[in-house]
């Protein structure tokens, strides 16, 4: 973020696409000067990124939904009224005072299952959108700054993934293999990335030109300090945007991965999986497969009202 | 243009026999193997076993039966299946018209609704009509399809009883067009619940970008009554792109009906995918996987051919 120091105030109201005045002022970084530039460019930028989100009033109320999720997701096992695992109770039982969302068919307490759902769908998804993010930006940091064959070679390795289904591929790996936590987590991860990796990309080969840049290497800057303080921070705004929706598109696939019972063991409680084993007594308690999937529904549709917001506010001249 | 056509379908075979070289390795990487079904058989020696492993030329080098495999898939000998014997050809046609009809039928949904949609959200954009379908579009995208089908059958099938829940017609009673209508109806619909999302919200944003163009002003001053004006003028650029959008999204939908047919009992091929899961039915995996690979790919080759014929601006040489 240094090299936007000397940009007049005004004309900073937001890390959009650098700009050609961005090229006029680029210092190689000093230390000292860095941290109070970016003091300075936080104190600017802030309130006008933040207002610019708050008036996506979905946005805003999707960011306190997704903060109460992350919440429970913490503090599950502690708000939870019974043991998820224990059966204690007897089965399929209607809401009550007691169990106000009832018990499983094996006589497990409903809410206490719903609420570690969160931690372990939220968890997973969370787990697969860093892989993906670091895939996809560790390839298209390279493709898009080494350029060449390099970068020709990486593009059709990602026209290569685009071509399957990603769901068809992780079903069959799921199917043979079998998955546990970690495996899930990697196997979604495996195909997130390829989008961010056009973008990150796309993002390097523009910013990579900028003068500041030149001026940089020509310094002696080393190419990794290039890549992750230089031009990464430029680049980021399209790429949180992309991280959101990456998001809610792994919490999609696990919950898929479960409810079409190759997802991780049915035992552990994760929303898929809640609807996986609701579908058995889906006639007679249907509030088992109802809570599940509106969780699922609300935590996904924040995600992407999030990435909506972000979106706008990181770019404002794009028209609603 | 039919040079660009021609390196297009050049570029599209190396990536055509990568998606080959993939999925044969995927399933060669699976442990157990397509016979660890028999493994613990005891009605199955170990004799037997290598006969059997002889006779599917499961012996030999990958490399070799990767060679065999691909020379038969040219020739349309696709493999049979482990599970019923029958040919793989055979299988995915046989379920093919089902999935084409879902398929079909739920892209004409998207269609009839995305229009209207997304030309009224344009046009009285900002107004509460268009907040209120905005919301619910973002709705329809994010929930997940095969919780929307559990809920559309809970509510439609089992308390309000206009639908049947699920499969393909009525058992017992003679086939008519209705009875099939009706089954149909709540699975395409479910499938196409995200591309109506998607789409309407492209046809908005496109919309709004023409109808700021110069000429629609021009257009008005000289008289043109607004209803013309949207429908004709405008909306024939403003659908341009959108019928990219739609040609890259036409796989999605095919891959999409995986989860649906599964809910609805749809015997389609993502059915059969399904089942041959479970069954680790490698041949009819790898071909559902590469019959899809095929689909994407020409989805995209569509959508560039379609780019070009609908926008004059784009020129190929």
């Amino acid at each position: 973020m240094t090299e936007r120091t000397n940009r007049p105030i005004a004309a900073s109201t937001g890390p959009t696409a650098p700009g050609g005045e961005d090229g006029a002022t680029g210092a190689p970084s000093s230390s000292i000067l860095s941290e109070e530039a970016q003091k300075l460019e936080l104190a600017v930028r802030r309130p006008g990124f933040w207002r610019r989100y708050a008036m996506h009033r979905l946005a805003l109320i999707s960011l306190v939904a997704i903060v109460g999720f992350v919440l429970v997701a913490i503090f599950a096992t502690i708000i939870a009224p019974y043991d998820p695992y224990g059966q204690n109770y007897d089965p399929t039982l209607g809401p009550s005072a007691a169990h106000w969302l009832g018990t499983d068919e094996l006589g497990r307490d409903e809410l206490s299952r719903v609420l570690l759902g969160a931690r372990i769908s939220l968890g997973i998804s969370i787990g697969a959108t860093l892989v993906a993010i670091a895939v996809g930006l560790l390839i298209g940091a390279i493709a898009g700054y080494v350029g060449g064959i390099v970068d020709n070679l990486l593009m059709r390795l990602v026209d290569l993934v685009l071509a399957f289904p990603a769901l068809f591929l992780i079903l069959i790996v799921a199917a043979s293999v079998g998955v546990n936590v970690t495996t899930i987590i990697l196997l979604i991860g495996a195909f997130g990335w390829m989008f961010l990796a056009r973008l990150t990309r796309a993002e390097f080969l523009q910013i990579r030109e900028l003068d500041y840049v030149q001026a940089a290497r020509a310094t002696g800057v080393s190419t990794a300090r290039i890549i992750w303080r230089h031009i990464l921070p430029n680049a980021s705004g399209p790429i949180i945007v992309s991280a959101t929706f990456i998001l809610a598109g792994s919490m999609y696939v696990e919950a898929v991965l479960d409810f079409l019972g190759f997802g991780i063991s049915p035992d552990i409680p994760s929303w898929g999986n809640l609807l996986n084993t609701a579908q058995e007594t889906f006639y007679d308690s249907p509030l088992l497969a109802i809570v599940p999937g509106v969780l699922l529904t609300i935590a996904i549709l924040s995600m992407n009202f999030i990435g909506d917001g972000l979106r706008d506010a990181l770019d404002p001249r794009r028209v609603r | 243009m039919g040079r660009y056509l021609g390196q297009r379908l050049l570029q599209m075979i190396p990536l055509l026999l990568l998606t080959t070289v993939v999925s044969f390795v995927v399933m060669q990487l699976a442990p157990g193997g397509p016979l660890s079904a028999y493994e613990h058989s005891p009605s199955i020696t170990a004799a037997q076993l290598k006969i059997i492993e002889h006779d599917l030329g499961l012996d030999q080098p990958p490399f070799i039966q990767y060679v065999r495999w691909i020379g038969g898939l040219v020739h349309g000998q696709w493999g049979y299946s482990l599970q019923s014997g029958e040919a793989v050809t055979t299988l995915i046609g046989e379920r093919l018209i089902y999935t084409l009809e879902l398929v079909g039928v739920s892209f004409l949904l998207c269609l009839v609704v995305t229009l209207p949609l997304g030309i009224l959200t344009a046009v009285y954009r900002y107004s509460g009509f268009d907040y209120a379908a905005t919301f619910l579009t973002f709705v329809a995208y994010s929930v997940p399809a095969f919780w929307a089908g559990l809920m559309a059958q809970l509510l439609f099938a089992v308390h309000l009883k206009w639908l049947p829940v699920a499969g393909l017609y009525t058992e017992g009673v003679p086939h008519t067009f209705g009875d099939s209508f009706r089954h149909l109806i709540m699975p395409a619909a479910v499938l196409g619940l995200g591309l109506v999302a998607g789409w309407s919200r492209y046809l908005r944003t496109s919309m709004l970008e023409v109808l700021q163009q110069d000429y629609l002003r021009t257009a008005r001053a000289k008289g043109l009554p607004y209803r013309t004006m949207v429908l004709k003028h405008a909306l024939r650029n403003a659908v341009v792109p959108l019928v990219t959008v739609m040609a890259l999204d036409v796989p999605l939908l095919f891959t999409g009906a995986l989860v649906v047919e599964v809910v609805f009992s749809w015997p389609g091929e993502g059915r059969l995918f399904f089942d041959a899961l479970h069954n680790r039915d490698y041949p009819v995996l790898m071909g559902v996987l590469l019959i899809s690979a095929f689909l994407i790919l020409f989805g995209n080759l569509l959508a560039d051919l379609l780019y070009g014929l609908l926008n004059p601006r784009v020129r190929y040489d």
